[in-house]
């Protein structure tokens, strides 16, 4: 962690120095090799941005292992983003989503190991990771995916060794497909409906501040449906249900990769679950009826997938290998008191 | 270029390109097995363009997380599924061996071996076809199997050809919420179900072996999904036999219901044509025409657009044989046609559940259960109302009654 004044004097620095993205290189069919080349960064390792790349952050984050994220969006000088009823903002061609995974070590300092882009293309988005080298100044394409062998950072988990999977070309899609088109999943204005300090130390709402710099079309949004999870001053429910949204919502939807499933989990639909039968699950049923049976979180499938870490039980399939504590004590809590 | 091409010289050359892509443009990328033959294959998956082929070798490809495809138009092509063989036995992530996710894909010739999920999964896919492809789980039938061999799901023009599907925890060929199927000259061995085509329209299904499975070949409609009311449905010409072994299903899941030796089960689906099918040794009974019961006592997923009874369904010129020897009492529906048929199992049996209002006052015609030319085989079809009120006569065994003029389905057209 730096210091603030140290923070200061290189925000200073950065101010005066900060370049411009190179636009080419997100239309370009052939995206470089090297995350650098996108010039979205002055100081990457310390997440320092470039003109007009913004820092964001999720009211609740979509779990994976554990790692730190940093999040920006880019969107080119001039153009704005609008907004699609509560769904994705409509981003312009060009614009582009930054997000750095990261863990702490033990010694203090932080480990990088991805960056996932996604880039606005005049044909849709294209999801794409970089890999993070061993020296940690540069990171690199790597459409198969990479498997990290992470030891020694500091997680709630206590585990000493995670096998960390940055996920191939198809993996992310896996996520971020709706009706057969890569979409994002985290910039919904009911993720981003929240305070942010940025870099200059100033705490401002986020929709406020990007519609103030002008990336993002001017609103009166005010849905605050989506609540941090893992804030107990909530109702359990919503806390639950926006886990759900976040983690599970994007797949478990009519339009995205688990649809043939008939379980769906955005924070709006009606059943989630609730005395639903598995349909194709094979394991993954462990033996149970339902995917969720109220006052009884030992006979819900929901919780007993997000208990186990094997292959075809777990979910999500992908993006972790650790178990999230906190959010299986949370669904258990919320199932037990449902009636 | 091509662009170009097209502005200049106009529609002949637009088809020149066509015809001659496949010597130009196309590549055959051949990937042998190798120490790192999970980075070399995904790599190539994904890299490919529409219009390649990947050559996969003879010899085993260790993998250790599913591979996926998203390019159109590309064969993954081995050298025979004896002889190519991607080992999934330590997969360490990913709920299935091989995903599909793209158009006009063919799998030919190789292998999927252990994978800790489904062995082959394909989704929302318009023109897939699985050529001599095997999936096994080489342990035997296990409950901690992977649920499907072959798996395409929401997809269109389905062909499955010369496959065989060993071992799967739930089914070995499995198509679910598709349209335009044909599965063909296949072999289904020691899984739950055989060949199961659930929530789907227009399949055909002919020529297989179903054979030591628990269920041979389950023709489903589920509620909850996004695609139900499946319907026309031919499975014809098949070897059915034998499918006697326990039901391992994990359970929770609809095919752990299934009891023990039985030939072929029809369930909710409407326009479904049986014929010509060798049926034999069954323990439990050759052919059950059955409703989706919901007896829980919380109540089903509500779904009002879902139609659990079976209609029209012709089931003709079937030679059936050898049923109900050593019927699975463990499964409801078995035990219920044991107690009220006084042990004599049939080789033919309707649960007879109907709307309300049709159990009192008749089907309608077009809706009715015909079965004609079967032979000398036992049929029993139940009455639920005297079931349920204890009155005697709780099963009608009399052909006449069930007799009809055969309305035959058309063939499926795989565009």
């Amino acid at each position: 962690m730096k210091s603030n004044s140290l923070r200061f004097i290189i925000l200073l620095f950065i101010s005066c120095n900060a370049l411009a993205v190179n636009d080419d290189s997100i239309l370009s069919d052939d995206p470089p090799n090297r995350l650098s080349e996108f010039n979205f960064f002055s100081d990457p390792m310390n997440h320092l941005p470039n003109e007009n790349v913004v820092p964001y952050d999720l009211i609740t984050p979509l779990f994976t292992d554990y790692a730190d994220k940093h999040r920006f969006v880019y969107v080119p000088n001039g153009m704005t983003a609008e907004f699609n009823g509560d769904e994705v903002f409509e981003f312009p061609i060009g614009a582009a989503l930054i997000k750095t995974f990261s863990y702490q070590k033990a010694d203090g300092d932080e480990l990088l190991l991805e960056t996932r882009l996604l880039l606005h293309k005049a044909d849709g988005w294209d999801a794409l990771t970089y890999v993070w080298n061993t020296d940690q100044d540069d990171a690199y394409l790597a459409l198969g995916g990479k498997t990290i062998d992470v030891k020694n950072v500091l997680t709630p988990s206590n585990s000493s060794y995670i096998r960390y999977r940055a996920p191939n070309k198809n993996q992310c899609k896996e996520c971020h497909l709706k009706n057969d088109e890569v979409e994002p999943i985290g910039p919904k204005p009911r993720n981003i409906n929240k305070q942010l300090i940025y870099l200059d130390g100033i705490r401002r709402n986020q929709i406020n501040h990007w519609a103030a710099i002008g990336i993002l079309q001017k609103s009166d949004y005010t849905n605050d449906l989506m609540i941090d999870a893992f804030d107990e001053n909530y109702d359990l429910s919503l806390r639950a249900r926006s886990y759900l949204d976040i983690n599970c919502g994007h797949c478990h939807s009519p339009e995205g990769s688990a649809s043939s499933s008939g379980l769906y989990l955005s924070i709006d639909d009606k059943n989630y679950g609730v005395y639903k039968k598995p349909v194709a699950a094979g394991r993954g049923s462990g033996g149970l009826s339902y995917s969720i049976v109220p006052g009884h979180p030992e006979e819900s499938i929901l919780l007993y997938r997000m208990l186990s870490n094997e292959p075809d039980v777990m979910m999500p399939e992908s993006g972790r290998t650790l178990m999230h504590a906190e959010a299986i004590s949370l669904m258990r809590e919320w199932i037990s008191e449902m009636k | 270029m091509v662009r170009y091409l097209k502005k200049q010289l106009g529609f002949l050359v637009i088809i020149c390109c066509i015809v001659s892509s496949f010597n130009i443009f196309s590549e055959v990328i051949i990937i042998p097995p190798s120490e790192n033959s999970q980075d070399r294959l995904q790599e190539a998956l994904i890299l490919a363009n529409p219009g390649d082929t990947i050559q996969l070798t003879s010899g085993v490809y260790n993998l250790e997380d599913s591979l996926s495809l998203d390019v159109d138009n590309i064969i993954i092509n081995g050298d025979g599924h004896e002889y190519t063989i991607l080992n999934f036995s330590n997969q360490m992530s990913g709920a299935q061996g091989l995903m599909v996710t793209s158009d006009n894909v063919t799998l030919k010739d190789f292998a999927v071996l252990d994978a800790k999920g489904d062995a082959i999964k394909v989704k929302g896919s318009d023109g897939i076809s699985f050529i001599n492809i095997r999936t096994e789980w080489s342990g035997g039938p296990k409950s901690t199997n992977g649920a499907y061999g072959l798996y395409p799901v929401e997809s269109k023009n389905v062909l499955i050809d010369g496959c065989i599907a060993i071992g799967a925890s739930d089914a070995g060929i499995y198509v679910g919420q598709s349209e335009n199927i044909i599965v063909r000259n296949s072999i289904a061995k020691f899984n739950v179900a055989g060949i199961e085509i659930e929530n789907s329209y227009y399949a055909d299904v002919y020529s297989n072996t179903a054979e030591d499975n628990t269920g041979g070949i389950l023709v489903f409609d589920l509620p909850g999904l996004p695609q139900q009311g499946g319907h026309d449905v031919r499975v014809f010409d098949n070897l059915i036999q034998s499918n006697n072994t326990d039901n391992f299903a994990p359970e929770g899941n609809i095919v752990g219901e299934v009891p023990r030796g039985t030939g072929i089960i029809i369930m909710a689906n409407s326009d479904i044509e049986i014929f010509d099918n060798q049926i034999q040794n069954h323990e439990t009974l050759g052919i059950a025409v059955v409703s989706y019961i919901n007896d829980d006592d919380s109540g089903d997923y509500t779904d009002s657009g879902y139609y659990p009874h079976p209609r029209s369904v012709q089931i003709h010129d079937n030679s059936i044989s050898g049923s109900g020897d050593n019927p699975d009492l463990d499964k409801e529906i078995a035990s219920i046609l044991f107690e009220i048929s006084d042990g004599e199992m049939p080789d033919i049996f309707w649960d007879g559940v109907l709307p309300f209002r049709q159990m009192l006052l008749g089907q309608p015609d077009e809706d009715k259960l015909v079965l004609k030319d079967n032979g000398d085989i036992k049929i029993a079809v139940m009455n639920p109302i005297r079931y349920m009120l204890s009155l005697p006569n709780q099963l009608n065994r009399d052909h006449s009654d069930y007799e009809g003029k055969i309305e035959p389905l058309s063939p499926v057209v795989i565009d």
